[in-house]
């Protein structure tokens, strides 16, 4: 039998905010944008009471609960906490796969015999986490990863939530199919029209019914209701792309207005992929306009794997090139994919090459000066009033 | 419209048709040809795809002038096993086309010509004579590393010039190989009306090939504005010449290299493809290692094992090994006729160079992977 904990900070960005500035504890507390064009990333349980919660528009959680205090995001704080959590975790399975920076799967089979039963060791890791952090989290203990990580949130949040083993399915049986990740308002819908609101109800259904009517979100669902998931945790998640976007304080249009933001977001992945060792053989855009919200993305392959900066741009602009950039713009990212490990086994090329590889020598040393005295240098394209 | 016709003469005409009439497209008329019925004895027969256009004369008995497009596939599919028949071909009302021979009457609804695309007028393009025999060979050297990747438009297709006094010069690359090839092309040597180097597009050498592959006499080429313009024994090709700068190319064709082979070409193939077989399925990648007197072909991929293979050589330079990709290794080695071959190389990062042994006219330019 499968022992798998899903440890999940609690409102993570505004415990920190509360834990670093203790006169912000007990009140409510947003951490998010305060542009014009703003959303939360994460609120306090104080401020969750008002109907606030992440990715909601700022606008939208200030009318809700006025009396907030928003914090900025100070996402390097977060980053360092999560390390040291992530170094706790590990130290109580070497199988310990992060979702996030402030939540992750362990792996916990057959660990009795060293730290006890789960909820022993559920225990020691909260305040293990405590201790070291001053952050409450919580923890949820079952068989699989599903069932886990569906714990870790019914008591939230400094609990600790087990599904007793071998009566899953009576367990989550009562419980709504919202309850499961990746079951929105929409999906839920389609559940109601056939009559299911619990996992109960699912579980009862014959499995071709169900995708005969869902499609693959049925058979899904299905084996989720009947408890049935057998996902490892796994360690290290390869990554698919590397990505980076910005939503912009006051709308943009124009060719030069773009390019100049998708520049940074270039910059931005490119330094990523270096630091990482990785080259992409592709290259996304995504534009996101300011009427209904409306988003576009298009894809290209890029003559050479690449990590400069440059090499995503000159694919990014061929992409911009088919992209109406005249309508009022709210956001533009790139992301890289297609990656492959840098360095190995690629195909050179006659023309290309020779400038490619100076931009790459180039932004390697950029990337050592950033590392050594931070951002100070910058390419001058990226910059407003200059190309 | 109505006109009798041979065969034959009617199937080589669809045919060569077949090339260039698209199959799938957003225009429909493209997908047939245009039967024209002239007055003197003459039908002539138009494919277009709006890119490469084919006009062909055919001798026929016409009783009506006239003229319909028709489905080129369909009928070249029926055309094609009738074997020494005169079959008729009669226009009816709402470009329905009938086609009858002895016994046999097919009826098929063609489109009306008035839509179909005419090919642009190019009476004033300057037509120089050229060696069939030579255009061949050139387009079979060069248009195997012609680009196929959209986003380097410039490279899809062959580069020709006007080169030095051997005449023309051909080439083609992907970025990765490059395929150049000298040769006397025209038939005079002066006053060759060919001002500058332009790109022939993929589709049209494949065509030009097709053609001269059936006819060798008297073959013209020449320019006329964004066309280049070939003209045989009663066909007429007009292809749109690809808009765009060809590479600087001269720049990434190496010379005097450090290192110079002198291989067997087919045993080196023969090695080179079985190699291969266990080299990593996405690049086919090998390593060609050089040792005293020794080249050392060796391949490995993680799912199905390693290959390695030695082959003796005249060599006492330092060692070396760079990494090739081997299908272009091999079309290179492929396009080389002679039984002894070149490799000319200089380091890891810089191409290879293969000539034919003792024939410098012709050189295939392989850029190494990294490795």
């Amino acid at each position: 039998m499968r022992v798998i904990f899903h440890v999940d900070m609690d409102a993570f960005y505004a415990s920190i905010e509360q834990r670093d500035h203790p006169d912000l504890r007990g009140l409510p507390v947003i951490v998010g944008g305060d542009g014009k064009r703003g959303v939360v990333s994460t609120c306090s349980y104080e401020a969750r009471t008002f109907g606030v919660h992440s990715a909601l528009p700022m606008v939208q959680a200030m009318r809700l609960c006025p009396q907030a205090i928003v914090m900025p995001v100070r996402m390097r704080v977060y980053s360092e906490v999560s390390a040291q959590i992530m170094e706790i975790l590990g130290s109580f399975s070497p199988l310990i796969e992060p979702l996030s920076l402030d939540e992750a799967f362990l792996d916990m089979s057959g660990t009795q015999q060293l730290f006890g039963e789960p909820l022993q060791i559920a225990r020691a890791i909260k305040d293990e986490v405590l201790r070291v952090t001053q952050l409450p989290c919580s923890v949820g203990i079952a068989a699989n990863k599903f069932l886990a990580k569906l714990a870790s949130d019914l008591e939230k949040p400094d609990a600790i939530t087990l599904i007793p083993f071998g009566r899953e399915r009576e367990f989550i049986a009562p419980l709504s199919v919202r309850k499961l990740w990746g079951v929105g308002p929409k999906a839920e819908a389609r559940f109601r029209d056939l009559g299911l609101r619990t996992f109960g109800q699912v579980a009862a259904c014959e499995l071709d019914w169900l995708e005969e009517r869902l499609g693959s979100i049925g058979a899904h669902v299905y084996h989720l209701a009947r408890a049935e998931d057998d996902r490892e945790v796994v360690t290290q998640r390869e990554r698919k792309s590397v990505g980076s976007e910005r939503t912009l304080s006051e709308d943009i249009r124009g060719y030069d207005q773009v390019e100049r933001v998708m520049w940074q977001q270039c910059e931005r992945v490119g330094r990523h992929l270096r630091g990482k060792g990785l080259v992409a053989r592709s290259v996304r855009v995504k534009i996101r306009y300011s009427r209904n919200f409306q988003l576009m993305t298009r894809d290209a392959a890029l003559p050479l794997p690449t990590d400069d900066s440059a090499g995503l741009m000159s694919g990014a602009r061929q992409l911009m090139a088919k992209i109406d950039l005249q309508t009022p713009i709210r956001l533009v990212g790139v992301a890289a994919f297609q990656l492959d490990q840098a360095g190995c086994g690629g195909q050179a090329d006659l023309f290309l090459q020779p400038k490619r590889d100076k931009h790459s020598k180039v932004e390697h040393t950029m990337d050592a000066i950033r590392d050594k005295f931070g951002n100070m240098i910058q390419r001058g394209s990226t910059k407003t009033g200059q190309r | 419209m109505e006109f009798s016709i041979q065969t034959d003469e009617l199937s080589k005409g669809l045919y060569r048709a077949q090339g260039i009439v698209e199959k799938k497209t957003a225009m429909p008329i493209l997908s047939n040809v245009l039967f024209t019925a002239l007055d003197n004895g003459i039908v002539t027969i138009t494919a277009t795809d709006l890119e490469v256009g084919m006009i062909g004369e055919h001798p026929a008995k016409v009783s009506q002038e006239g003229s319909i497009t028709i489905s080129a596939r369909h009928l070249y599919d029926i055309i094609r096993s009738v074997k020494n028949k005169e079959v008729t071909i009669k226009k009816l009302e709402n470009n329905w086309a009938e086609i009858s021979w002895g016994s046999k009457e097919y009826r098929m609804l063609g489109m009306a010509a008035e839509e179909f695309q005419n090919l642009p007028d190019v009476s004033a393009a300057k037509l120089f004579g050229v060696d069939a025999k030579v255009l061949k060979n050139m387009i079979d050297k060069t248009i195997y590393a012609v680009s196929t990747d959209e986003t380097r438009y410039n490279l899809n297709g062959s580069f020709l010039e006007k080169s030095g006094e051997a005449g023309f010069r051909m080439v083609a690359t992907d970025g990765h190989r490059l395929s150049l090839i000298d040769a006397s092309l025209a038939k005079q040597s002066e006053d060759i009306p060919f001002p500058e180097g332009v790109i022939i597009p993929k589709k049209g050498l494949l065509e030009l090939k097709r053609l001269v592959e059936s006819e060798e006499d008297d073959c013209q080429i020449g320019l006329d504005a964004n066309n280049l313009v070939f003209k045989m024994k009663g066909v007429t090709v007009v292809m749109r010449l690809l808009d765009g700068q060809f590479p600087e190319y001269q720049q990434v064709v190496p010379e005097n290299q450090k290192i110079s082979l002198t291989l067997e070409r087919a045993p080196l193939i023969e090695s080179l493809r079985r190699v291969s077989i266990l080299s990593s399925d996405r690049t086919l990648g090998l390593k060609m290692s050089l040792q005293t007197n020794l080249l050392r072909l060796t391949a490995s991929n993680p799912d199905l094992g390693e290959a390695r293979e030695d082959i003796d050589v005249e060599y006492d330079g330092p060692e070396l090994t760079v990494g090739f990709n081997a299908r272009y290794l091999l079309d290179a080695l492929a396009a080389i006729e002679t039984d002894s071959v070149r490799l000319s190389l200089d380091d890891d990062l810089s191409p290879g160079v293969f000539r034919p042994l003792g024939d410098d006219s012709y050189t295939c330019v392989v850029m190494p992977m990294r490795i």
